[in-house]
């Protein structure tokens, strides 16, 4: 991580949250960290490398099925005619039927591999494409189960009604597992509130009417049950939540040009403290999808509108209005574009506590959600305060929006850009610095280059000067006293010390 | 009056809608930081929670802008009252109500309360230029704002018998009999948030007015079951047991 970024306390890395793939868009745990699209296109080569391998099995087994078929015709050859011939016939239709079959199976493999999920499927066919990879179903069988224990221990405080819940909530999640494949969508929904509503009704009685503790109690229970059933009751066959999803993020994708300024969002990304918040809220709605209880899920839409009011407070510097959240809510999901975001809302929708949802700040924030995507599905020209032109041109792709301080065009910081573009964005201007830096460097060279010159031509004409001015008078060089004696080799040696006894 | 916890439930939801830059949200913090301690926030101005009493009322702020046409519906929907906010230095304002805002209430109860609010009187009118008193005592709403001065500070667009009229025209809108609901000189306040006057007689008379939905909502919900009876099978149109 970043200097940069542990000084702001991010604790996620951008590069963490975005995709694997690298296509620019955020991934999810849940797919192995990829986006919702790559993750899609990641399975389909699983399936298709599925599909070869079985194909290549199936002409093995075709291939030995001849090789036992021309070996039965060769042994059987001693036969009488008659018998031989209907004996070939019947195997060799047989084996032609079996042929057939295999075709068959084959062809319907791919046509339900290659083609959109279709509602009206066979139910076995649906199921198989829906069946999650067994890291993904260990994963939820240990919530699940985990769910459950706590769920059990929570009973326990309660005694005797505790049982008495324990018993109808095993009950009801039975005959739902019996029932879920009759069932439409909003059948389904009716039946959870149902549930919902009796087991209030019962619990404000036994309580004598303390709300407080009956919402305690509904909340473990709506945790339990909705985590035993969301398999079976999120996004589920009968819907059309899956197409959904899809129209969504695609239209998601498609406003990937929208700006800040665009939407009128009260938020400068520049200032650390507010870009953390907007990239903690975009974690927090994609984390959404990751949670099994629809209550959740709405404290992850909680979480993510408070650090949008959050960055509009730090930028305003006073409390945001739903003037400014609301804008800036729509820009966080054109950010995010977070996965299910329609399966998500349906589910929340269905499933939860409809008080929670009617009254609550709960309620609140998942209502200026909903508006969030009605807004997107309906956004246009006059949304966006631009020509109709203008509009057409940047969903097309063919344009895409300017700055208006910069010559260059690069889209706002803010804007929703492609990380590469980004990236090359910054490579640029990290370029032209250190042109002008080298530029700088160079003129700085040759200026001194030229003052050392200068200063060598000074120097060598100064002491030219200073010679010109004090003549050099070399002098004798002083000699010994004894200089003039030649004989001094032939004198004796010195006389050395010596000691007498005595 | 005890302080309402963050987890409590609400009884009930008023929703606030009106053009952008009326004062939809400054009235709000106006009533819940000026007086009122136990009244909840967000970080946010957007949304609140209100102990009145033994009930809890949630007051929902909307998004004004045109842009966001037709959105309020959503956050209409099980409202137990409306406050239709204008500002009276903008005639605009109050058409918009009629022409834009009003439809979007189709989603509240059948019961719904309507309020109609013209913001930021102190523009007009001397009277409301003068902070309201701090004092705690609950202030009689007011029946009739006084007349505006001969020379205001700034020229007031909508009069008091315009707001009346629309009062009337919203009645007629939701298939209500003037002569049994709320008469409009109770129901039509001109307030200023930025002094506070006539705030506070706005929300206490609308919280005094939805206590009867909360009080029939709880009592259809009195009709239960003992806990230690065995569950009776219960047949919904889907066919599943309870």
């Amino acid at each position: 991580m970043s200097q940069r970024s542990e000084r702001r306390g991010i604790h996620v890395d951008q590069s963490e949250l975005l995709c694997k793939k690298g296509c620019g868009y955020y991934g999810n745990a849940a797919w192995q960290g990829l986006c919702s699209k790559c993750w899609r296109d990641e399975y389909q080569k699983a399936r298709q490398r599925q599909i070869q391998d079985d194909w290549a099995l199936a002409e093995k087994l075709q291939r030995e099925e001849e090789a036992a078929y021309v070996s039965s015709h060769s042994s059987s050859q001693t036969q009488p005619p008659q018998s031989h011939s209907q004996h070939s016939l019947a195997t060799f239709s047989k084996f032609e039927e079996k042929k057939t079959n295999e075709k068959t199976r084959k062809v319907t493999t791919v046509k339900k591999f290659f083609s959109p999920s279709s509602r009206t499927a066979p139910k076995k066919e649906s199921h198989e494409a829906k069946t999650p990879s067994p890291s993904i179903t260990r994963q939820s069988s240990i919530e699940t189960d985990r769910v459950s224990r706590d769920f059990v221990e929570f009973l326990k405080t309660l005694h005797k009604p505790g049982r008495e819940i324990h018993k109808h909530s095993r009950a009801f999640i039975d005959s739902m597992g019996n029932k879920k494949q009759d069932l439409s969508a909003e059948e389904l929904s009716e039946c959870v509130q149902d549930f919902y509503q009796g087991m209030s009704d019962r619990l404000l009685n036994h309580f004598k009417g303390s709300s407080e503790k009956v919402d305690r109690v509904m909340d473990q229970v709506e945790k339990y049950i909705m985590t035993r059933l969301y398999k079976s009751v999120f996004c589920p066959e009968t819907s059309d939540d899956e197409k959904k999803d899809l129209a969504t993020q695609h239209r998601i994708r498609a406003l990937h040009w929208v700006t800040i300024q665009m939407l009128c969002v009260p938020v400068e990304e520049e200032i650390p403290e507010v870009s953390d918040s907007v990239v903690k809220a975009i974690t927090d709605i994609i984390e959404m999808d990751s949670k099994r209880v629809p209550r959740d899920k709405l404290a992850c839409i909680t979480s993510c509108s408070k650090h949008i009011f959050n960055a509009i407070r730090v930028t305003k510097n006073e409390p945001a209005s739903a003037d400014d959240f609301l804008p800036t809510l729509i820009y966080i999901v054109l950010k995010a574009n977070p996965p299910r975001l329609q399966s998500n809302i349906q589910y929340i929708t269905r499933f939860c506590n409809p008080s929670r949802l009617m009254t609550g700040e709960d309620g609140y924030y998942f209502t200026n959600l909903c508006c969030a995507v009605a807004f997107i599905e309906k956004l246009d020209a006059q949304s966006l305060n631009l020509s109709p032109e203008d509009f057409e041109r940047y969903m097309s792709g063919q344009a895409s929006p300017r700055r208006q301080d910069d010559p260059a065009g690069w889209p706002q910081s803010g804007s929703r850009v492609n990380p590469v573009l980004t990236q090359i964005q910054h490579n640029l201007s990290v370029l032209s610095s250190l042109e002008k830096r080298q530029q700088q460097v160079i003129e700085g060279a040759q200026s001194l280059e030229a003052e050392l010159t200068e200063w060598q031509e000074s120097v060598a004409r100064e002491v030219q000067e200073i010679l010109e001015r004090y003549p050099l008078d070399i002098k004798p060089r002083a000699s010994a006293i004894d200089a003039e004696n030649v004989e001094n080799d032939r004198l004796p040696p010195p006389l050395q010390p010596q000691v007498f006894a005595g | 009056m005890r302080q309402a916890t963050r987890t409590k439930k609400p009884d009930v939801k008023v929703v606030i809608l009106g053009d952008m830059n009326v004062g939809k949200t400054s009235l709000l913090h106006r009533y819940t930081e000026r007086k009122f301690k136990d009244t909840i926030s967000t970080v946010g101005g957007a949304f609140f929670l209100k102990q009145w009493g033994p009930y809890n009322i949630s007051i929902w702020d909307t998004a004004g802008r045109e842009q966001f046409h037709g959105l309020g519906s959503m956050y209409c929907r099980g409202a137990a009252a409306v406050i239709l906010t204008y500002d009276v230095t903008n005639w605009q304002s109050l058409a918009e109500l009629e022409n834009r805002f009003l439809s979007l209430t189709d989603t509240a109860n059948a019961d719904c309360i309507f309020a109609l609010v013209g913001n930021k009187a102190d523009l007009t009118d001397p009277f409301a230029q003068e902070p309201d008193s701090e004092s705690e005592s609950d202030p009689q709403p007011v029946a009739s704002c006084p007349t505006p001065p001969a020379s205001p500070v700034q020229h007031k667009q909508v009069s008091r018998e315009d707001a009346v009229a629309l009062y009337a025209r919203v009645l007629r809108y939701k298939g209500l009999d003037e002569k049994t609901c709320l008469p409009a000189e109770r129901m039509c306040f001109e307030t200023s948030a930025k002094t506070g006057y006539n705030v506070d007689a706005l929300f206490e008379t609308l919280f005094d007015l939805v206590l009867p939905s909360i009080l029939k909502k709880r009592s259809e919900g009195e009709a239960t079951v003992d806990l230690e009876t065995p569950l009776e099978v219960r047949r919904t149109k889907a066919g599943c047991c309870a």
